[in-house]
């Protein structure tokens, strides 16, 4: 559905996108992810038309953005960083002016009114934009995007500055869309790739850093396994007892959680499930393992890797 | 483009600019024609269309400002470039909005030309003549300060400079005769809005003079074309 091939854009002699190519298929929830500055903004303003790469190509449906820009532009429903609201306008005139923009073929007032309902704008329909809280500018924001029902969606941080109920509310409404459209989502907020994407697209420093699910992406940066387990009983041989099982090469008592018990650090090879073992062991000594969590790379860590391993290259 | 321009239109009609607008212009043309037509009491309207051609100069950019700074300051130009409608569709329509504003605001001082044929006797065809100048002329006028409107970012900005490049094509003649230099006098003559205006206070209805406003307007709406999408680029 969106074809977007060596992208580079230049300032001056600076690059803000450097070299960026990824496919999206129909129907994929794809989450940009990147810290302030990587680039996520400008790709996705070079997807949509808004600013014209130094060189590359992008093409939605096969309609090239520069060459054929009307009708590629017809299938890109954009909400950039800031929603792009006129303050002297209500809800309805803005609504109403995106849909005549945008030449929709759609019954005008059934279809504006139903992406109210799913957006929950209903209520503030004839109040102007300038007066609405922010949470509710940035969902007239996404309303608009939705008008003429494109098939590709572009959120640049939609749930930014909302509160959490909101930011809830947002990522569900993507999920949502995301059955239906094909979505490019950005943010720096790692629970909401994790939460809302099929696929996560890592950016730094213009270029693209890592791309695939989260699993294959903690897969492709993690090294051991790591468990965090509660158990309780003495420390000293516990850890020792830990230490003597297969596979696992490294034991860290961590803090005393509750009376008499600790929290352990425990580390395996890689693709060892060691679990099972692990609770058999402690059963047969009699020390109850009392909780136990896997520290599976979170995003956080990962996303911390990945581009500190690009700064590393560089 | 239709949609631009009605969303245009309406916020010069719900914000203070496209009152302003018209305030300004109708308290000037009406102190003109109180001076030169009422005080005067005369029915020659020369001067007054003279002295309300300079009034362009510095009524027309306050119309064209904010035609741009604005939406790029409330990043409202992403919606705008990023919708299924050409630049140049663009353009048109905010330029068109701003022009009827123009007109809009041309429209009350009839009543002065409607006035003076009832109280005595009016050049009807040297008004008539007057009044299609002056819409040619607000047109090249507009474009120019839209292109100027179009390069920057801020509203006084683009007013500053689009009163000086209007300033420029009116006062290009007196520059020139004074200069005394027969050939750039020969090629600002060709090129001068003030002088080809001043044939229609004349009598003189110059259809040349017609396209070449209308070239102004045509060649410089195409410029701030350019430059929009050219920004894209950059």
């Amino acid at each position: 559905m969106i074809e977007v091939k060596n992208i580079v854009k230049k300032y001056g002699d600076k690059y803000a996108v450097n070299d960026i190519s990824f496919t999206v298929d129909t129907g994929q929830i794809v989450g940009f992810l990147g810290p302030n500055g990587a680039g996520k903004s400008t790709t996705m303003n070079i997807i949509t038309g808004y600013l014209s790469a130094t060189s590359g190509t992008v093409s939605i449906d096969g309609m090239d953005i520069l060459e054929s820009p009307t009708r590629a532009k017809r299938l890109i429903g954009f909400l950039p960083e800031l929603p792009p609201l006129y303050m002297d306008m209500t809800v309805k005139e803005y609504l109403d002016f995106v849909y005549d923009l945008k030449k929709c073929r759609f019954p005008r007032r059934p279809h504006i009114d139903e992406i109210c309902e799913l957006i929950k704008i209903t209520d503030v329909y004839k109040r102007m934009i300038k007066n609405l809280s922010k949470g509710y500018k940035q969902r007239v924001g996404f309303a608009q995007a939705l008008i003429g029902n494109p098939p590709v969606l572009i959120l640049d941080e939609p749930t930014v500055g909302l509160d959490p109920r909101q930011i809830i509310e947002i990522r569900s409404l993507v999920k949502k869309l995301g059955k239906t459209h094909t979505v490019i989502l950005s943010t720096h907020i790692l629970q909401e790739v994790q939460s809302v994407c099929d696929r996560i697209i890592v950016i730094n420093k213009g270029q693209l850093v890592a791309d695939g699910n989260a699993e294959t992406l903690s897969y492709k940066v993690a090294g051991n396994r790591k468990l965090i387990a509660r158990i309780s009983g003495p420390k000293a041989e516990i850890v020792k007892l830990l230490r003597s099982l297969d596979s696992v090469i490294y034991v860290e008592a961590l803090t005393q959680k509750e009376q008499g018990a600790y929290e352990y650090l425990v580390e395996s090879l890689p693709n060892v499930d060691i679990r099972k073992m692990m609770f058999g062991a402690l059963a047969a000594k009699g020390y109850p393992l009392i909780g136990l969590r896997s520290m599976d790379m979170s995003l956080e860590d990962m996303f911390v890797q990945l581009v500190t391993n690009d700064e590393g290259v560089e | 483009m239709l949609s631009v321009f009605k969303r245009e239109l309406r916020s010069y009609l719900q914000s203070p600019v496209g009152y302003v607008y018209l305030f300004i212009f109708l308290l000037t043309t009406g102190y003109f024609f109180w001076s030169f037509n009422i005080m005067g009491n005369s029915t020659d309207t020369a001067s007054y269309f003279s002295y309300t051609r300079y009034i362009l100069i510095v009524i027309i950019p306050l119309l064209a400002m904010k035609l741009f700074p604005e939406e790029r300051k409330n990043k409202t130009d992403q919606i705008l470039i990023t919708a299924p409608i050409s630049i140049s569709q663009m353009v048109l329509g905010k330029f068109f909005a701003a022009y009827t504003m123009f007109v809009i605001g041309l429209v009350p001082t009839l009543i002065n030309m409607i006035f003076l044929s009832t109280v005595g006797y009016l050049e009807v065809g040297i008004a008539a003549g007057n009044y299609i100048a002056l819409l040619f002329v607000g047109a090249a006028f507009l474009a120019i300060a839209m292109l100027m409107s179009a390069l920057t970012e801020s509203m006084i900005t683009a007013f500053v400079l689009g009163a000086f490049s209007l300033a420029l094509f009116a006062v290009a003649d007196t520059v020139s005769n004074a200069l005394n230099i027969t050939v750039l006098s020969r090629v600002v003559s060709v090129i001068s809005v003030t002088g080809r205006y001043a044939q229609f206070n004349q009598g003189l209805f110059d259809i040349s003079s017609l396209v070449y406003f209308l070239s102004l307007a045509v060649i410089f709406i195409f410029l701030t074309v350019r430059v929009i999408d050219r920004r894209r680029w950059s």
